[in-house]
């Protein structure tokens, strides 16, 4: 069985997502991030950067949370979580925007007014984090005035890595001037899958 | 189809996957950064950013989804695997953004693009040793292998080759055999060559 080396609030629950959509079946293993779990040798055998998510398919070792979340939509029950091979554009072009382009905002602001020791954070760089990420937050809003979905006119893997992106925004209180953002935020976790990867935490990670 | 590019950016790599697949293409160059304001390139893309690539009525932003993106669309060329073998293809393109661009672009600015009076040595420093110890992964990954996927060329040694580019005009590729080594063999690719000329 494929194993998902997790820890709750993280990226690890995108891939977790994308296995409750395909309705695979997975292992957990708990990695508890406080205690250093992701800095022993052994997981470092995995994964050299020491970070969650990894998933372990047979022999087969992914890091990353979006290269995992596209291996598996092509890898299981092909068409069913991504488009034909020749209409990827959208699909690919959202996928690295929220890594490459989107969440790069999203981080600063969530060092620099939660995760830093108080007397390390700057609020300038928040408030440039901010002023980026509305022009950034705005190219997803357009994109989604005239479609219900991020690429092939129906619920893919895109709306994984955006959708979870957009929940953490929204956790932050950062999608203010965006309603639209909202909706299509509470819409995605409406779904069956989201509530799965989400609501079933694991005990001690 | 039409590619929005600059020199020596990100969007070389979208050249260079377009040489490498040998697509016709119109290229819309322009000077970086002052002429990212182009009507035609902000009609496409609000952030004005390049590259920006149009292929009839698809808009694609994003080097490495660009880069994927033609992989895909043209497959005759063989620079993707099949479908059900991706796992290092995806988990390559995106390390390359996710865990070695970020230190790049921060010693960049740190050492190159702020001003002297802007510029932080101390974060300089970090980013130059955070970079080297993700380089060192995949320095040891190609100590036994001629491309990122094994003996076969493919569409992550664009993504990962165009970042080396760069870190090799910064200086940060000495002492990296493998690297090096690597960086040389892709560099004399035709494809290459055309698309940094």
């Amino acid at each position: 069985m494929m194993k998902l080396y997790y820890s709750k609030q993280s990226r690890a629950t995108r891939p977790r997502w994308v296995m409750e959509e395909l309705g695979l079946e997975y292992e957990i293993v708990p990695m508890n991030l406080q205690a250093g779990d992701q800095r022993k040798p052994e997981f470092k055998e995995l994964n050299p950067l020491g970070q969650i998510p990894v998933l372990q398919d047979h022999e087969r070792v992914i890091c990353e949370s979006g290269a995992i979340c596209l291996y598996l939509a092509d890898r299981y029950r092909p068409g069913t979580m991504a488009p034909a091979l020749d209409q990827r554009g959208d699909y690919y072009r959202f996928c690295f925007y929220v890594y490459n382009t989107l969440e790069h905002q999203l981080i600063e602001i969530f060092l620099h007014t939660r995760f830093l020791p108080e007397d390390q954070r700057k609020p300038e760089r928040v408030a440039q984090a901010k002023e980026l990420l509305q022009a950034r937050l705005q190219i997803i809003a357009d994109h989604l005035a005239t479609r219900e979905f991020i690429a092939d006119g129906r619920f893919t893997t895109a709306d994984v890595l955006v959708g979870s992106a957009l929940d953490w925004a929204h956790m932050q209180g950062l999608l203010g001037g965006f309603p639209s953002l909202v909706g299509y935020v509470e819409k995605l976790k409406k779904r069956p899958a989201y509530q799965r990867a989400h609501e079933t935490e694991v005990a001690h990670s | 189809m039409k590619l929005f590019f600059a020199p020596q950016t990100r969007a070389v790599s979208s050249r260079w996957a377009l040489e490498e697949l040998a697509v016709p293409h119109e290229l819309v160059q322009l000077k970086f950064p002052e002429e990212l304001v182009h009507p035609e390139l902000r009609a496409a893309n609000p952030l004005g950013q390049v590259p920006t690539l149009v292929d009839g009525d698809q808009v694609v932003t994003e080097s490495s989804a660009i880069a994927l993106y033609l992989a895909d669309r043209f497959p005759a060329a063989g620079l993707a695997p099949a479908q059900d073998r991706r796992h290092e293809y995806y988990q390559w393109a995106f390390f390359v953004g996710a865990a070695m661009e970020p230190h790049l672009l921060e010693y960049f600015l740190q050492t190159v693009r702020f001003s002297e009076a802007e510029r932080d040595s101390a974060r300089a420093a970090s980013a130059k040793e955070k970079f080297e110890r993700v380089l060192q992964i995949v320095n040891h990954h190609l100590a036994d292998r001629q491309y990122l996927l094994g003996d076969q060329f493919s569409m992550v040694d664009v993504i990962l080759g165009s970042l080396l580019g760069w870190a090799s005009m910064l200086k940060l590729l000495d002492g990296f055999e493998h690297v090096g080594a690597y960086y040389k063999r892709i560099y004399s690719r035709p494809a290459f060559q055309k698309a940094a000329a």
